[in-house]
């Protein structure tokens, strides 16, 4: 068994790294605390535009994985893309119009997306979606409101999900739209979370969207909904910010003191920085076992949720032991970006933004009470919960 | 990247089953780490007793001889403790000063062996050597054996703990309550789902970390491999044989229910061949006292 990439992968990832470093040299200059990325949306468009020109925004399998992790591991502002986004869905349901005009665009990165689902009354369970498409003539006029929208604010074009009939189940009565977000009634608006960058409301105030704004079937949302949130993500990225972090830890320990004594002499500090490494390394593989699952078609579904949980956890426990062993220092704060960090900070202020930004990975792209639901179901065979 | 066993592995785990089942001994392994650690998986699962282990080091070592050879690195006073199979075994492989094993006969009426109580199944004793004689002096890679060997053992670990996983879902599949199957409650899923990631990645820890050896890596890469996969596969394997119990209930402590034997035997591997904490002690090494920038 071999859990290494081949020799060309490696040597890609080189070459990613290589380029992220001269990319986000100067980054601090374009800081923007209130988006997601920590950066300003002209320069993470212009990088999108760089990246998408080697290919590097449509990528799959290993080579996606990869990028994501580099990417991730460097806070490169190239996670949520439109392709990553919105890729899987518009090539599997797109017509030949839709595919033709955005896919090209969203490779280039021309084109971002941001994809509205949650609503107040429905997060974890989406059949309570009552976003509400009526028939008009050809078209369809669209009302609603999404909240818990990543990037909104900087989208060209949205990618949702409505109820176009309630004299039939919710599983059969969605249909999916993509929708240009300069459409007369798109209304965004951007709401602070606790680590100070924005996530967004989206109103849907009676959009008049024309019939070849159908993103697939109509009345086949869900099925589509589904199999795109499936194929959203591999949790590789995570694992580019838990190595991060660890690096960030293990400098922290190097050089740091407590009561006036190395933390390198510390044994209980040395014990945590090991069996962060250790579960480090278990996430790693089983990561790439998801991966070698999904590249050679099989598939294993209780695999992708093992790695999200895993990974998604992994990062909780870095931060709060990060930031334990950190003392005072550990509650210093910066944004990911900045021309102007905080003295005496942790990892610059870096453990204290983890602290607060990893409490929502164990909720966003599926609760990992659900992830657990499909892991004992889907992977040990048990029944469907009472 | 490739995460597949070869045809070959297969059918020796398949064969190793078949043996254990039928009640008799480890099938002869002459191949890579990876093989041995395909058949210990299965003689976990089994949870039999067998002199294996002691086998397999007493190789790992450079002894050939006929018989058992047990193995004790460490002797003190004259006393080497805690000594896997001393009772069956015909000579004792201890480390000498200068650092090389000598083997020493225990046959003769020199040594005294006195066979400990465990919670394990591997026939502990105390060898009193006493004027034992030295049959042979073997130079070896000390380290470099009982890496090895501990990667094997943490495969025994992983064994068991999956048997003990697919015993519980079997039990939580077909145990009704409040009319209807354990398996139907959340709180008994989520406790699978989590041995189920706890075993994945205990195995996937000690199969790399048998590849690394058997690619041939430097003999410190295969030692911090082999730190990597026992720390994490022992614990991970323990909570997940705990876990095993608690979803059998009480009748799960039944002398003749199989759940003790996995746990137990999980805790046996625990303190040989380099405890958890002596794993991270050399992975936190590697990260924090190299002049050179870590790399893992
Ligand atoms: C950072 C971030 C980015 C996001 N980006 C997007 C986006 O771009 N587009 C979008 O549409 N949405 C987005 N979301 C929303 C996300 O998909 C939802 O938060 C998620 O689906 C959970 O829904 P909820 O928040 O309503 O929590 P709820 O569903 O109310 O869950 C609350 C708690 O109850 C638990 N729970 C729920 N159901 C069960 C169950 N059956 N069994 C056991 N426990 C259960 C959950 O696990 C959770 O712990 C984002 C969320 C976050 C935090």
């Amino acid at each position: 068994m071999d859990f290494r990439f081949d020799p060309g992968i490696e040597t890609f990832r080189a070459e990613v790294r290589a380029f992220l470093a001269d990319a986000l040299a100067g980054a601090d200059r374009h800081a923007d605390s209130l988006d997601l990325t920590g950066l300003a949306e002209s320069y993470e468009r212009d990088l999108h535009r760089r990246a998408g020109a080697r290919g590097w925004l449509d990528l799959d399998g290993v080579r996606k994985a990869v990028f994501d992790f580099e990417a991730a591991r460097c806070d490169a502002p190239l996670i949520d893309t439109a392709m990553t986004l919105a890729g899987h869905a518009v090539a599997t349901y797109g017509s030949p119009a839709q595919r033709g005009d955005l896919l090209p665009r969203m490779a280039t990165g021309e084109v971002e997306m941001c994809i509205a689902y949650t609503e107040d009354a429905a997060g974890s369970d989406l059949s309570a979606i009552a976003a509400l498409a009526s028939r008009d003539g050809d078209g369809w006029v669209l009302s609603g409101h999404k909240v818990l929208v990543t990037g909104a604010h900087k989208a060209d074009w949205c990618c949702t999900v409505a109820r176009t009939r309630f004299d039939v189940p919710a599983r059969q009565g969605m249909t999916m739209f993509l929708i240009d977000m300069r459409t007369p009634g798109v209304e965004i608006v951007r709401r602070p979370t606790m680590n100070g960058w924005t996530l967004d409301d989206v109103g849907f105030n009676d959009v008049y969207l024309g019939p070849e704004a159908v993103l697939g079937e109509p009345g086949a949302g869900w099925a589509q909904l589904t199999a795109a949130a499936a194929a959203e993500r591999s949790s590789m990225f995570w694992l580019g910010n838990a190595r991060h972090v660890l690096d960030l830890l293990v400098a922290l320990v190097r050089t740091g003191t407590r009561d006036g004594t190395p933390l390198a002499d510390d044994p209980i500090a040395r014990d945590t920085v090991a069996r962060f490494a250790v579960a480090l390394a278990d996430a790693e593989r089983l990561a790439r076992r998801a991966l070698w699952s999904d590249i050679t078609g099989q598939d294993d579904p209780a695999l992708p949720a093992m790695a999200k949980v895993t990974a998604t956890e992994l990062l909780q426990d870095l931060a709060q032991a990060a930031t334990e062993l950190a003392g005072p220092a550990g509650l210093i704060w910066s944004p990911l970006f900045t021309s102007d960090r905080p003295m005496h900070g942790a990892g610059d202020g870096r453990l204290a933004w983890e602290y607060l930004e990893r409490v929502h990975g164990t909720i966003s792209v599926g609760a990992n009470e659900l992830q657990r639901d499909t892991i004992a179901q889907r992977g040990l065979g048990l029944p469907r919960g009472r | 990247m490739d995460l597949t066993l070869t045809e070959a592995q297969e059918r020796l785990a398949s064969d190793a089953r078949s043996r254990f089942e039928a009640g008799q001994r480890p099938p002869i392994v002459d191949g890579s780490l990876t093989d041995l650690v395909v058949v210990a998986r299965e003689l976990g699962r089994a949870a039999r007793p067998s002199t294996f282990h002691t086998e397999v080091l007493a190789r790992l070592l450079g002894w050939q001889g006929p018989g058992l050879a047990a193995v004790a690195l460490d002797v003190a006073d004259g006393v080497a403790r805690f000594v896997a199979h001393g009772a069956e075994a015909d000579t004792l492989l201890v480390r000498s000063g200068a650092g090389h094993v000598v083997e020493i006969d225990l046959r003769g009426t020199g040594p005294v062996v006195r066979p400990i109580a465990t919670i394990g199944d591997d026939g502990r004793c105390d060898v009193t050597l006493g004027s034992a004689a030295t049959l042979a002096v073997l130079d070896c890679d000390i380290e470099g054996a009982v890496a090895r060997a501990a990667i094997v053992l943490s495969a025994d670990a992983v064994g068991a703990a999956g048997a003990a996983l697919d015993a519980a879902v079997a039990h939580v599949i077909t145990r009704h309550q409040w009319g209807a199957p354990l398996a139907t409650l959340q709180a008994v899923q989520h406790r699978c789902a989590n041995m189920l990631l706890d075993v994945t990645m205990a195995s996937d820890a000690v199969f790399d970390a048998a590849g690394v050896a058997d690619r041939g890596a430097d003999e410190d890469q295969v030692r911090l491999a082999a730190a990597y996969a026992n720390a994490t596969a022992i614990e991970r394997c323990r909570r997940a044989t705990a876990s095993a119990h608690q979803l059998a209930g009480g009748h799960g402590i039944d002398a003749d229910a199989p759940f003790h034997r996995w746990y137990r035997r999980v805790k046996a591997a625990e303190p040989v061949l380099g405890d958890a904490r002596q794993h991270r002690d050399a992975i936190a090494a590697a990260l924090l006292d190299d002049q050179a920038a870590p790399s893992i």
